[in-house]
């Protein structure tokens, strides 16, 4: 049987951005859905406010725990493997002392995308403090 | 005396040797070299090119030793290969490596990892007007997708004959992703798109979620294309392991030991495929260049559908993140990091980059299944 190549190519990209699309839509949604068989109720769904938890119970302690986690502390890494690391050591939510360290300075990249530990922060004062 | 002598070099290697062996073994030469000095892609570079070298040296054809011969060590550990076995075993590990807390941090970014994908079904077209059967197009076509162990896994089931070439090419362009991706990104954006920041306020993500998460996802996918099952099954398996919580254990074997004894067996099997005889043809360099082209194609989809997007978006996404959709995790995120630190040191786009990545990952899978599944009708 001969194959239209055009039909056949346009019919398998649209099979995978659905796939992919309501894949998207149902994880934008997963949380409120989740909220929503935790409280049975509709009303309640629309009344609450779905709560933000706080993200970081002491950023100064999980700041230190990341710093510890990066192994040899004067050589660079990559961010995904630190973060990594760190999600195996209990931290839920590493993007924000990422992003805390990123703020401040702490970590700063070099040119190969790695990042080192950059000592001039005047932050560690503060993080390091009895 | 002389019978000996003329029959002892009869069973050398060098009586067989032609110059196909000698191209393949400096082809191999130079991967151990791209994989060993420069750094590219060591863990996959180092056992295929070796392999290649062992595939590569020429025996007498009364002896069973290459992985075409009936019978011998090597066929045995190609089957894993030639079965489409170590693909799904990758992907367990690949499953409890991954952190899809940024796919559901940032669920639209999981557009662009279907976006990428284009790539390969525009290859498929170029392979198919080439002359390449419909099955050989659906395989070459796949390398687009950046992700070895699934363009082995289709070309297994759709064209086994061309295994070698397919992986070859496509572990070889996962490796090169620093070297092809830089200038296309250049090409597609402006200074100033280069130059998006994008916010970084992760939401947090539950564990519900992300127990939650592998499950629905390999229902709604497999649903969709049941021809990834293999593939998407190992990955959410993977993750879940890992996600549980109680079952560390199997999740530090799935991504410690059996992914690198996997990666080994898969690499030395392919590599030792690529016999000079069957490797050296007209068919293989065609596929390479068709390959580099799936290549770049999708990561010009990835881009540009990500500056599409940023016509519809409120807050916009730098359009670099768009070339992580290629599934070559996490290299072409961090290729992203870096174009867009070279405009801006301060502009940090790589854990955005990260959800294309991963979502890469799910849509070059479903790719496969959507090809294997729809190629079988025809």
């Amino acid at each position: 049987m001969e194959i239209n190549p055009y039909l056949f190519a346009v019919s398998g990209l649209v099979i995978v951005f659905s796939g992919l699309a309501f894949l998207s839509f149902t994880v934008s949604n997963l949380h409120k859905i989740l909220f929503f068989f935790e409280n049975f109720s509709i009303k309640s769904f629309k009344e609450k406010k779905i709560k933000t938890p706080s993200l970081t119970k002491n950023i100064i302690t999980e700041t230190r725990k990341m710093y510890y986690l990066s192994g040899h502390k004067t050589d660079s890494f990559f961010l995904p493997d630190l973060i990594e690391k760190a999600v195996m050591n209990g931290q839920e939510n590493p993007w924000i002392i990422i992003d805390f360290l990123i703020k401040k300075n702490l970590i700063c990249p070099d040119e190969t995308g790695k990042f080192f530990w950059n000592d001039k922060s005047a932050c560690w004062k503060q993080i390091f403090k009895k | 005396m002389e019978n000996i002598i003329i029959s002892f070099i009869e069973n050398t290697g060098l009586y067989y040797f032609t110059y196909k062996h000698f191209v393949m073994l400096l082809i191999a030469f130079f991967f151990l070299y791209l994989g060993i000095f420069r750094k590219y892609e060591p863990l996959l570079l180092v056992p295929i090119s070796f392999g290649m070298v062992i595939g590569n040296i020429p025996y007498p054809p009364s002896m069973s030793l290459g992985v075409y011969s009936d019978g011998s060590v090597l066929y045995y550990l190609y089957q894993g290969v030639s079965q489409g076995i170590y693909p799904p075993l990758i992907f367990i590990g690949i499953g409890a490596m991954a952190d899809f807390s940024y796919i559901l941090s940032r669920p639209v970014l999981i557009l662009l990892g279907a976006a990428a994908q284009a790539g390969i079904f525009i290859t498929f077209i170029g392979a198919y007007y080439f002359g390449f059967s419909p099955e050989e197009s659906a395989a070459i076509g796949i390398i687009g997708g950046a992700d070895g162990p699934t363009a082995i896994f289709l070309t297994s089931k759709l064209a086994p004959e061309l295994i070698g070439p397919i992986a070859v090419a496509a572990y070889s362009y996962m490796a090169l992703v620093p070297v092809i991706q830089p200038p296309i990104m250049k090409l597609l954006t402006t200074r100033k798109e280069r130059l998006i920041t994008m916010k970084s306020d992760f939401r947090e993500i539950s564990k519900k979620e992300k127990v939650i998460f592998p499950v629905g996802a390999l229902v709604l996918c497999c649903l969709i294309a049941p021809g990834s099952l293999p593939l998407l099954g190992m990955l959410f398996l993977g993750n879940i392991l890992k996600e549980a919580e109680v079952t560390n254990r199997l999740a530090e074997a799935a991504k410690g030991p059996l992914i690198d004894v996997v990666t080994i067996l898969l690499g030395i099997s392919v590599g030792a495929s690529t016999q000079a005889d069957v490797f050296l043809t007209k068919k293989s360099i065609v596929i390479f260049v068709l390959g580099v082209v799936s290549f770049a194609v999708a990561t010009m989809c990835g881009i540009l559908f990500a500056k599409l997007m940023n016509m519809f978006l409120k807050e916009k996404i730098n359009p670099l993140i768009g070339a992580a959709g290629v599934s070559a995790v996490p290299d072409s995120a961090r290729v992203a990091q870096i174009v867009a630190a070279k405009e801006n040191p301060g502009n940090y786009i790589l854990m955005h980059a990260m959800a294309p990545n991963i979502s890469g990952v799910i849509g070059s899978a479903i790719a496969a299944g959507v090809m294997w599944s729809l190629i079988g009708k025809f």
